[in-house]
């Protein structure tokens, strides 16, 4: 379209201005829903299990953990999976119960309720992991930061799978897969306990290093194609 | 979908204006339109405000339309500067248009509604629409050329 012909079409449909527009937009607000009050709101659709399992399960890490000394940050990484499979088994939730059509279809879309339900559990893991990475390193002798990059790797690594594995299966298999996962994962770190890729190693820093990128990487990449997928949903 | 209020408000009104030709009312109507979007509860944030709004004010407008109106278009109203003699012909050649098609041209090249949300409004296809809008920008040309 010419500009000519643009300008001259919104000369012919030019509206004289509004008088009561100021006054009106200054009284009447729509009242949006801000980021944390969206996050409270949905951390309380997490199921009671979801929070007790996590705090029990951290606790559960951490006793083992500590009665291995000093293998206590390696025994703890080993069972972090497991945290990251609840977090995964919550954020499939409406998927495995085929419930996203209902979800589209109630005030808040599935997108932002799934974001938000992603950020209070996993809000809570990196707390937790948080925490007990300065314990543990102090139990063992390692670092804080090594201690932390030994716990997030698998927790990320399993995320990432798990995210993978329940976008592709439906229902009660999904989670299974995303056990069986996080059961891999959990064995590909003991393994490589005795093998050159061991993460623990003092000398072993930039490959360390190195796997926490790939995992958050993995990790970001997945949560993106599923926040993405349900947009698909809604535009189907 | 972050929306500028003030200039939806704007162009609600311009709607409005020429759906109606009289400002009073397509004030008032515009007001409302986005008084029941505030206070909606049943508008859900999935990203299509336009498309609620539009419908809002398209039904209001259509309510309002059966009642008798008072005022009619003025010729002075303000615009953007132009070649004024085209202005002229094109406003004529806009009032042989047929009603939803000169709607549509508003909506698209003067309010500039994304196509995805004209879509939703006309319940047509994108292929549809440029076909339709282009066939009408043909027909604005030649009569103005001819």
């Amino acid at each position: 379209m010419d500009k000519k012909l643009k300008t001259a079409l919104r000369t012919a449909f030019a509206a004289p201005p509004p008088e009561r527009k100021t006054a009106f937009l200054r009284v009447h607000r729509r009242r949006e829903l801000g980021s944390m009050e969206m996050l409270l709101t949905q951390a309380g659709y997490v199921r009671r299990w979801t929070w007790a399992g996590s705090v029990a399960l951290f606790a559960a890490i951490l006793v083992l953990a500590a009665g291995r000394e000093p293998e206590t940050v390696w025994t703890a990484s080993a069972l972090t999976p497991l945290l990251a499979l609840i977090a995964v088994a919550e954020w499939g939730r409406s998927r495995r119960w085929g419930m996203e059509e209902l979800e589209l279809a109630c005030r808040m879309p599935l997108r932002a309720a799934l974001l938000a339900r992603m950020a209070a559990v996993g809000l809570l893991h990196f707390a937790l992991l948080g925490l007990a990475a300065p314990v543990l390193a102090l139990c063992d002798g390692a670092g804080v930061l090594r201690a932390g990059a030994c716990l997030l790797t698998p927790y990320l690594l399993t995320a990432a799978v798990g995210m993978e594995l329940s976008r592709r299966m439906r229902g009660q298999e999904g989670l299974l897969a995303c056990a069986a996962a996080a059961a891999l994962v959990c064995a590909v770190g003991i393994w490589t306990r005795e093998t050159a890729f061991d993460l623990f190693r003092t000398e072993s820093a930039s490959f360390r290093w190195a796997a926490l990128a790939l995992a958050l990487a993995a990790s970001a990449f997945e949560l993106v194609k599923t926040v993405k997928e349900t947009e698909e949903l809604q535009w189907n | 979908m972050a929306l500028d209020i003030e200039e939806q408000y704007d162009r609600i009104y311009r709607y409005c204006f020429f759906r109606l030709r009289d400002r009073h009312r397509a004030e008032d109507v515009t007001q409302e339109t986005f008084l029941r979007w505030f206070a909606s509860e049943t508008y859900r944030d999935t990203g299509q405000t336009l498309q609620y709004l539009y419908t809002v004010a398209r039904n209001l407008c259509a309510d309002e339309g059966r009642r008798p109106s008072a005022e009619l278009l003025p010729e002075d109203l303000p615009g953007e500067p132009g070649d004024p003699a085209l202005s002229v012909a094109l406003r004529s050649e806009l009032d042989r248009l047929s009603p939803e098609d000169r709607e549509l041209v508003l909506m698209r090249y003067v309010n500039e509604t994304p196509m995805g949300v004209l879509c939703k409004l006309y319940g047509a296809s994108r292929f549809a629409l440029y076909r339709r809008l282009r066939g009408i920008l043909t027909r604005l040309r030649e009569r103005l050329e001819g």
